[in-house]
């Protein structure tokens, strides 16, 4: 299961293209996690460029987005709602239970 | 165009300022007393059109000394010689003192980095100082701001950026940021997806959300995020491209014709203490 790490502050799409730089071309079958224990900070742009090289490009079966901020978490949600893979994103812990 | 002499020359005020010219560029500081980053960020894109479409340049320095140190401070004689400006006398040389705690100097950049750099300028200016949803709204609004020059200006000399805070510590204290380019323009930008339309049109449209000159599904969320963080908090944004310009804030929204300048301007004046 790959694992990346997010950085404090994350601003451009090229910067989510830098962090999946390390992932393997084809993730049909692959969770996908990112850590956001460390972010405080993102914006639309760079968090759609992520769902959108996991879950589209790459097709991973899930990403899942762990301790994003609220703000992180909603524009995650919102970018796959955009790209239709929305069933394959997971918010942990759920922007419900916090 | 020319800029012609006003003793203020930033977001409100820019538009106003630019004036047809005959043979040469002037660019007529001599009455300026206070310039904000927007009116850098102008002055930037309107010299460096000048510089491209191979023009001469003239430009009148302050007579007030400030106002000619503060350009001086910052960094506006760079942009000066990198674009060939001829000056009626030197900037005045000064001891430049760390202020990077309210100021980020007029500074161009040609790739991402530069965005991330003022975004990140602006989160550690601001954090802890200000609402933490307006911190991260202001985050959001300089990264897209630098996203769109790199990703959709098309713009030859990159994008120019400034930035700084005002009555630091009193209860008015805000933030003025601006980012403009030499490219495209919005409507060009739009022009092939969605067909012919007005500058002022493209403007409106590109405020809104998911529009975008790319066939991307996810794109077009920049400008409209910046609209909605910065006049939430009750700040105003004027965005200028080609021969149109729109101002916004949290209740009203108009658009109007403006001297024409190549590429777009973004700016953005934000409060730092909302509802204080």
């Amino acid at each position: 299961m790959p694992t990346l790490t997010a950085p404090k502050l994350v601003s451009s799409r090229n910067q989510a293209r830098e962090l999946t730089a390390g992932l393997p071309a084809n993730l049909a079958d692959a969770t996908v996690v990112v850590d956001c224990s460390a972010l405080q900070a993102s914006t639309p742009s760079f968090v759609d460029e992520l769902v959108k090289v996991c879950l589209v490009e790459r097709h991973a079966q899930s990403l899942v987005l762990v301790n994003a901020p609220d703000r992180t978490a909603e524009l995650a949600r919102q970018a796959a709602s955009n790209r239709q893979v929305a069933d394959r994103l997971e918010i942990d812990p759920p922007l419900a239970t916090r | 165009m020319s800029i012609r002499s006003c003793s203020f020359l930033g977001l409100s005020s820019f538009d106003d300022a630019l004036v047809p010219d005959d043979d040469v560029v002037t660019i007529d500081l001599s009455g300026l007393e206070f310039i904000d980053a927007f009116g850098l960020v102008g002055l930037a894109a309107h010299a460096l059109e000048a510089t491209l479409e191979d023009r001469e340049i003239r430009l009148r320095m302050p007579r007030d000394g400030n106002a000619a140190k503060y350009l001086a401070r910052m960094h506006v004689g760079d942009l000066l010689d990198g674009c060939g400006v001829e000056l009626d006398r030197s900037l005045p040389t000064i001891r430049e003192r760390d202020r990077r705690d309210r100021l980020i100097e007029l500074q161009s950049f040609l790739d991402s980095r530069g965005g991330e750099q003022l975004a990140n300028y602006l989160w550690g200016r601001l954090e802890g100082e200000v609402d933490p949803q307006l911190v991260t709204q202001i985050y959001e609004a300089a990264g897209e701001l630098g996203n769109n020059v790199i990703e959709h200006a098309k713009s030859p000399a990159g994008g120019y950026m400034a930035a700084q805070c005002y009555r630091r510590g009193k209860p008015d204290e805000h933030l003025v940021v601006a980012v403009g380019d030499v490219g495209i323009g919005i409507q060009a930008s739009l022009t092939r997806r969605y067909g012919p339309m007005s500058e002022a049109d493209a403007i409106e449209k590109a405020l809104k959300p998911f529009v975008s000159g790319t066939d991307d599904p996810g794109r077009g969320q920049g400008l409209p995020g910046i609209v909605e963080g910065v006049t939430g908090f009750g700040g105003v944004v004027h965005v200028r491209s080609g021969a149109a310009a729109r101002r916004l804030t949290r209740t009203s929204a108009s658009t109007h014709e403006v001297s024409h300048l190549r590429g777009t301007i973004v700016g953005a004046k934000v409060p730092c203490r909302p509802g204080r």
